[in-house]
C-alpha cells in the first residue's frame, strides 16, 4: 500500500513538475523583467495582442539563424552593427544606406571640418532615449571614448571625442583615409551616460537607446520583441529610409537550424526568414529564380567574402616560391566552388574583395583572375620544384561553407599531386592559430570592408592594423605604401586602386574565392528592405501590403 | 533512513567540489584566448591587458582557482558571462525550466513506452511479441535523434499541421521534442526491462504465486515487476540526469533555449564563467537525481531499506533480549 502510494506520488510530482515548468517559463524571472518574456511561445505570439493592441497595428515575425548574443551594446563586437535589431533600438550619429555610401545624419544637424583630422559636429537638441533621458554632447563623447577604451573594433580610426558645449562635439580622427569618417560616424551607438553607468551591466539585461524601437519582451536565445517608441524624437527630423519605423511591432526569433527556419516559414510560424542556407532557399524559388506563389524574395551579394590566404612568413613553403602560389591558385575552380559550397547562390570573386565595395572595377571581370587551368597549374607546380611528399595544411574554422571549400580545394590540389591536410578548429582556437604562422600553410577565412576595397586591403595588409604582421604574415613595404596612398582622398583614384589590385594579384598570396548571395524570403505582401551596408534585412523598414496580416496577429 | 539520506547529501559536497576544480583546470589549460575572442583580432595589446585584468585572467592558476571557489561556494556566484554580460546563475535558472520540461517529458514517454515493451518481451520470450518488441527497441536506439526530430517535424508540423515545429511554452510544443529524445531511452528501458523481468519471472516465489492460482496479470504486475524495478529505476535515473545535460541536439533542432545550447555556445566562445557554471549546475542536478534514485530504492525494495534501518531494530531487540536473559 505504501509502495503504491509512493509510486502515485512520484508520478504526480513528475507530471506536475512538467506542467509547473511549463507555466514557470511563462512567468517573469526575478533576474529582470526582460530576462524572460511574459509570453514565451513563438507560435502563440498573437497572445501578446491581449495587451490592448489595435486591429490596425502592423506586426512582423522574423526568423533568423543569427544568434542574438545578448543585449549588451557599447562593447559588443562590431559596436552598433553587431546584431540585426540593434540599428532599430540604438542610433549612431549617422547611418549609411550602402557600402561606400555617404553618412546620412541621424543625430546631428551638421559636420564641419576644422582640419583634415578634426571635425565639429552639432547635435540636435531634442534627442531622448526610450527612458526619456536627454542626450547631450557629453553623452556622445562618453560613448565614443568608452568604446575606444574597451577595444571595440575599428575604434583605432579615431583618437577621441570631446564635448565643446552642450550640443557640440569635436571628433579627432586618427587618419583621413577615405570612408573612415563615415564609418566612425555610423558605428558607435549613443546612449545616456548616467543611465549606462547606473545600469552597470552594459545594458545587458534591458535596452535604453535613442532608436525608434525598444525591446519590450525577450527570452535570451529565443526571441526579442521590438515595439515602437511613442513620440520618437526622430519623427521631428528627416529620417533615413533604413531608420523609418514602418512596423509597429517586430518579433525576432532565433532558429538555429536552417531547415527549421524554412519549415517555420512554410508552416506559417514566421513572416520573414533571414539566413536561409542555399539548399533551403530553393524551396521558395521557381526555376527562374523568382519567388514562388505566396512568397516574396530578395537577395543581395554579401559584403563578407571568402578568401584563401597563403602563409608568407619567412620560413613558410610559399615565401620564396611564386610558382607554387600560382599553381595552387590556378588549380582551384571557383565556379565549381560556387556550385558546391554555395549551392549556386553566389558569385566567384574577381579580386580580393566583394563586388559590393565602392571601388570595384567591372573590367576586372574580363581579366584572368586565376581562372581554373589544371594544365597550367601542373606546369607551375613542376617549375616550383616543390617537394610533393610534403603535406600542405589547410586551416579553417567550423563554418559549413568553408568546410566544403576546404574539401574541394583539397581535391583540386590532389589532382596536381599536392597532399593536403584539413585542420578545422572552433572559433576561439582558429582566431588564436591564425596569428601563429607555424600552424598553417593555407588559411580559409572571410573578410569584410565597411566601404571600399582599399579599406579591406588595408585591414589585411597594413601591419599596424593587424597584430603579428599582416593577415598572411607578409610585410611588404611597397604594398603598404600603395595602400596608404590609395586610402587617402587624393590617392583614391581608379588607377591607384587597379594598381593595388594588380600587385596583390601578382603576389598570388591572398585571393578572393567566392561571395555568397544572402536571401531573405518572406510571405507575400512584404516589400523587403535590405541594408547592404549591414548585410541584413531591416525588418522595421519593410513595407507591408495593406491586406497583409502577420502570423503573429 | 534519515541518517543515510543526510550522509548521501553530505557526500555531494566533495563531489561537486572535485568537479569544480576539475572543470576549472580543464578550462584553464584549453587553448584559445577568451580576451581575443571577446575583443576581436584588431584589439591592441594594451586593450587586451585591460580586459584581461577586468576579467581576472591576469592572476596565476591558483589565484584564479581560489577566487572561483570562493565566489561559487561561499557566495553562490557563478560569475558573469564574458559574451553577453548576464550573470551565469540567472541565465541558467531562466533556462532550467525548459530543459527540465524536455527531460521529464522524455523520461515520461520512455517509461510509458519502454517498460511495457520490456514486460511484453519478457512475458512472450521467444515468441513474435518478444521479437517485435526488440525490433522496435533496436530501431529506437539506431535512429539519430536529430534525424528523427526533423522527420517528426516534417510529418506532424509541415504535412499534417497538428503540432508546432519548434519553440516552447505549451504542452503541444513538448510533444515532438520529447518523442524525438525518448526513442533511445525507450530502447534502453525495453531491453533492461526485458532482462530484469526474465530474471524475476523464473524466481521461486513467482512459481509459487502461479501455483496458487494468482492471475497472470497479478503475477506480472504485483509479484514480478516490483522486484524487477531496481535496475530499471537506475536506468531511468541515469537517463533523466543525462537528458538534463544532453538535450543539446533536441534544443538545437527545436529552437528551445535550454541549458544544453547555452553550454555549447559558451564552450565555443571560451566563456569561462558560463562553461564552469553550466557544468557545475548540471553535475549538481545529476548528483541530486542519483541521490533521489538511491532513496527511491529503499522505498521500493525492502531489502535495501532493511540494510540501513532494519538491522538497528534487530540489534536493539537482541540487546533487550540478552538483558532479560
Amino acid at each position: 500500500m505504501k509502495r503504491k502510494l509512493m509510486a502515485i506520488v512520484m508520478a504526480g510530482i513528475m507530471a506536475s513538475s512538467i506542467m509547473g515548468c511549463s507555466s514557470a517559463s511563462n512567468e517573469e524571472e526575478s533576474a529582470g523583467s526582460q530576462t524572460t518574456g511574459t509570453q514565451a511561445t513563438n507560435s502563440n505570439a498573437s497572445d501578446v495582442s491581449d495587451n490592448g493592441e489595435t486591429a490596425n497595428e502592423t506586426m512582423l515575425v522574423i526568423g533568423t539563424s543569427t544568434d542574438f548574443q545578448g543585449l549588451q551594446v557599447l562593447t559588443a563586437i562590431g559596436g552598433a552593427g553587431g546584431m540585426q535589431w540593434t540599428a532599430a533600438v540604438y542610433t549612431c550619429l549617422a547611418t549609411r544606406l550602402v557600402n561606400a555610401g555617404d553618412a546620412i545624419p541621424v543625430m546631428y544637424e551638421a559636420v564641419e571640418e576644422i582640419d583634415n583630422l578634426k571635425y565639429e559636429i552639432k547635435l540636435y537638441d531634442d534627442i531622448y532615449d526610450s527612458d526619456g533621458n536627454h542626450i547631450t554632447a557629453s553623452d556622445v563623447a562618453f560613448c565614443y571614448n568608452y568604446a575606444k577604451e574597451n577595444g571595440v573594433d575599428q575604434t583605432y580610426n579615431y583618437v577621441e571625442v570631446t564635448a565643446t558645449d552642450e550640443y557640440t562635439v569635436e571628433l579627432e580622427m586618427a587618419t583621413d583615409a577615405i570612408g573612415v569618417l563615415e564609418d566612425v560616424l555610423s558605428s558607435i551607438v549613443i546612449v545616456d551616460q548616467s543611465a549606462f553607468e547606473a545600469d552597470g551591466s552594459n545594458f545587458a539585461t534591458r535596452t535604453c537607446g535613442c532608436g525608434p524601437y525598444k525591446i519590450t519582451d525577450y527570452v535570451d536565445g529565443a526571441y526579442y520583441t521590438l515595439e515602437k517608441v511613442e513620440n520618437w524624437w526622430g519623427n521631428n527630423h528627416s529620417v533615413a529610409e533604413n531608420m523609418t519605423p514602418n512596423i509597429d511591432k517586430i518579433t525576432y526569433q532565433y532558429i538555429a537550424e536552417s531547415s527549421q527556419l524554412a519549415v517555420a516559414l512554410e508552416s506559417g510560424t514566421i513572416d520573414l526568414a533571414i539566413g536561409l542556407s542555399g539548399s533551403e532557399i530553393d524551396r521558395f524559388l521557381t526555376e527562374e529564380g523568382t519567388a514562388k506563389e505566396g512568397f516574396s524574395a530578395s537577395h543581395y551579394l554579401n559584403s563578407l567574402y571568402q578568401a584563401m590566404i597563403l602563409n608568407m612568413d619567412y620560413n613558410s613553403i610559399f615565401y620564396n616560391n611564386k610558382e607554387l602560389r600560382e599553381a595552387i591558385n590556378y588549380a582551384i575552380d571557383k565556379d565549381s566552388l560556387v556550385i558546391a559550397a554555395l549551392s549556386n547562390k553566389g558569385e566567384k570573386c574577381y579580386t580580393l574583395g566583394s563586388e559590393n565595395f565602392g571601388d570595384f572595377q567591372e573590367q576586372w571581370k574580363e581579366e584572368d583572375y586565376f581562372n581554373y587551368d589544371l594544365a597550367k597549374a601542373q606546369e607551375l607546380l613542376d617549375a616550383s620544384n616543390f617537394d610533393t611528399s610534403q603535406t600542405i595544411r589547410i586551416m579553417l574554422d567550423t563554418n559549413e561553407v568553408r568546410i566544403k571549400e576546404a574539401q574541394m580545394i583539397a581535391a583540386y590540389l590532389g589532382q596536381i599531386g599536392i597532399k593536403t591536410e584539413i585542420l578545422s578548429y572552433d572559433t576561439a582556437l582558429f582566431d588564436e592559430y591564425k596569428l601563429d604562422s607555424t600552424q598553417w600553410d593555407i588559411m580559409l577565412d572571410n573578410f569584410y570592408s565597411p566601404d571600399y576595397l582599399v579599406s579591406g586591403w588595408s585591414h589585411c595588409f597594413y601591419y599596424e592594423n593587424y597584430l603579428n604582421g599582416s593577415v598572411n604574415h607578409l610585410h611588404d613595404d611597397i604594398l603598404i605604401e600603395m595602400i596608404v596612398e590609395g586610402c587617402t582622398p587624393e590617392g583614391h583614384t581608379p588607377e591607384k586602386v587597379d594598381e593595388i589590385h594588380q600587385y596583390i594579384k601578382d603576389t598570388a598570396s591572398a585571393v578572393g574565392l567566392i561571395d555568397s548571395y544572402n536571401y531573405v524570403i518572406g510571405r507575400e505582401g512584404i516589400d523587403i528592405y535590405i541594408s547592404t551596408y549591414r548585410s541584413t534585412a531591416f525588418g522595421w523598414a519593410c513595407v507591408l501590403a495593406d491586406d497583409f496580416v502577420s502570423v503573429g496577429q | 533512513m534519515a541518517k543515510y539520506i543526510v550522509k548521501r547529501i553530505l557526500l555531494l559536497i566533495p563531489v561537486v567540489l572535485s568537479i569544480a576544480i576539475l572543470i576549472f583546470t580543464i578550462m584553464y589549460f584549453v587553448p584559445g584566448d577568451p580576451v581575443s575572442l571577446a575583443l576581436g583580432s584588431t584589439a591592441t595589446q594594451e586593450q587586451k591587458e585591460i580586459a584581461r585584468e577586468a576579467m581576472g585572467l591576469n592572476k596565476s592558476y591558483f589565484g584564479q582557482l581560489i577566487d572561483f571557489l570562493k565566489a561559487t561556494f561561499l557566495h553562490f556566484d557563478l560569475g558573469v558571462s564574458y559574451t553577453n554580460k548576464v550573470p551565469v546563475m540567472s541565465a541558467l535558472i531562466s533556462r532550467l525550466p525548459r530543459t527540465l520540461e524536455i527531460a521529464f517529458g522524455t523520461i515520461l514517454v520512455s517509461v510509458i513506452a519502454g517498460i511495457p515493451l520490456g514486460i511484453n518481451a519478457a512475458v512472450q520470450q521467444g515468441k513474435w511479441g518478444d521479437t517485435a518488441s526488440m525490433i522496435v527497441a533496436l530501431l529506437g536506439v539506431s535512429m539519430p535523434n536529430f534525424w528523427l526530430g526533423m522527420m517528426l517535424v516534417l510529418l506532424f508540423a509541415v504535412k499534417l499541421g497538428w503540432l508546432p515545429a519548434m519553440g516552447f511554452g505549451s504542452m503541444s510544443h513538448l510533444v515532438l521534442p520529447c518523442l524525438a529524445g525518448a526513442m533511445g531511452s525507450v530502447a534502453l528501458l525495453a531491453r533492461q526491462g526485458r532482462s530484469s523481468m526474465l530474471e524475476v519471472i523464473r524466481a521461486d516465489y513467482v512459481t509459487t504465486a502461479r501455483a496458487k492460482g494468482v492471475s497472470k496479470r497479478n503475477v506480472i504486475y504485483k509479484h514480478a515487476l516490483p522486484n524487477a524495478l531496481i535496475p530499471i529505476i537506475t536506468v531511468i535515473g541515469g537517463n533523466l540526469a543525462a537528458s538534463v545535460a544532453g538535450s543539446l541536439i533536441i534544443e538545437n533542432v527545436f529552437s528551445i533555449p535550454g541549458i544544453g545550447l547555452y553550454m555549447i555556445k559558451a564552450i565555443n566562445s571560451r566563456d569561462y564563467p558560463a562553461v564552469r557554471g553550466s557544468v557545475l549546475f548540471v553535475s549538481t542536478i545529476f548528483s541530486i537525481v542519483m541521490i533521489l534514485v538511491d532513496i527511491l530504492y529503499a522505498f521500493i525494495d525492502p531489502r535495501v531499506k532493511t540494510a540501513y534501518f532494519g538491522n538497528k531494530k534487530r540489534s536493539r531487540k537482541n540487546y533487550e533480549n540478552s538483558g532479560k536473559e
